[in-house]
């Protein structure tokens, strides 16, 4: 088993929005971590480790969360982040703490591999889903599902039943849906065409 | 260009805007999007001109999203007509925006061929915007 990286976090005791604002004024991003136990700790921690870390490990990845001065490690997942509309900062956080041993629904990107026949006879390659919901234990969700699209042709897909098998992991679905796929590409408009808008001004 | 096919009433007060967008800041359709960061109001012809800059840029293989709508009604009074007398007749229609509001995405296309048709489009908005890449595409 590979190390889990680590993030340090601070408990925070101002709670609402105008603690919430000093803290963004000082690069720290308010968080809270909750588990299924219903423990419900607010947090602090630095944006710039955060976000590293977040662009290493996505929300799929288990991490140790040192709270304070804590002497063991709570496995976590980044479950949410939320961003500043306007700069794409980081604002708030939520970590979910896990029980390793218990399986745990999580979505998980999908990545595609190979150039498919149907490309070179004019398909656009067509990723339907850009994640898909998996059951797993937290150590044994993979990073991402990985699509071999080499066969694929024009008009054909691949559906979620279809996706190659992971061990430990399990696809949650209802319906059978596409997941990837080569498509005939559609001409978009590209003269001003498109509607009038005269008429509706009448 | 867009517009409504119908809509309950011909005129409407012009909108004020105030703080940033609540939603459609993120990218969420395309790879590349064109994000807008002050206040403004793009007319439909404004929005068809950017569209039309992209799509002659980009050529073939890639899509296109919009992701405003201009559904405000827009009016204007004659030439030499004196104030008052009445609210003047729909000339147009308009989308308010707010800050972080992503107006295009492009998707299918390098991403350096996206980039240099969203500075296009740039050129052809009242606002000002900025590029932005989706997560994991930055590459």
């Amino acid at each position: 088993m590979a190390e889990l990286q680590t993030l340090k976090v601070q408990a925070r005791s101002g709670l609402g929005k105008e603690a919430n604002r000093k803290l963004r004024q000082e690069s720290l991003v308010p968080g809270v971590y909750y588990n299924a136990k219903g423990e419900n700790i607010a947090l602090q921690v630095q944006g710039l480790p955060l976000s590293k870390l977040f662009h290493k490990i996505g929300s799929s990845r288990v991490f140790d969360l040192i709270i304070g001065e804590e002497a063991t490690a709570r496995p976590a997942l980044i479950w949410k982040l939320q961003h500043n509309p306007v700069k794409s900062n980081i604002i708030h956080v939520d970590f979910l703490g896990v029980d390793l041993d218990k399986a745990i629904k999580v979505h998980v990107p999908v990545e595609v591999t190979g150039k498919p026949k149907g490309l070179v006879k004019g398909g656009r390659l067509e990723i339907f889903r850009e994640t898909v919901e998996v059951l797993a234990k937290p150590l044994s969700i993979p990073d991402a599902v990985v699509v071999d699209v080499t066969d694929l042709d024009l008009n054909e897909s691949y559906l979620i039943s279809e996706l190659p098998v992971i061990e430990g992991v399990k696809f949650i679905y209802d319906d059978n849906f596409a997941v990837v796929g080569v498509v005939v590409p559609t001409e978009q408009a590209e003269g001003g065409e498109a509607a009038s808008a005269e008429a509706a001004v009448e | 260009m867009l517009a409504p096919k119908k809509v309950v009433y011909r005129k409407r007060q012009k909108c004020r805007l105030k703080g940033n967008a609540r939603s459609g800041f993120m990218v969420a359709f395309g790879e590349v999007g064109l994000k807008c960061v002050e206040h403004g109001k793009l007319s439909s012809q404004q929005i068809e001109a950017a569209r039309v800059a992209i799509m002659r840029h980009i050529k073939r293989g890639g899509q296109v999203f919009i992701r405003v709508f201009p559904d405000i009604p827009v009016t204007a009074k004659p030439a030499e007509v004196r104030q008052g007398k009445g609210k003047g007749a729909p000339v147009g229609w308009c989308a308010p925006v707010k800050p972080g509001r992503i107006l295009y995405e492009v998707k299918g296309v390098s991403l350096e061929l996206a980039k240099e048709a969203m500075t296009r489009a740039m050129h052809k908005l009242p606002v000002k915007t900025v590029i932005v890449v989706k997560e994991g595409h930055e590459s």
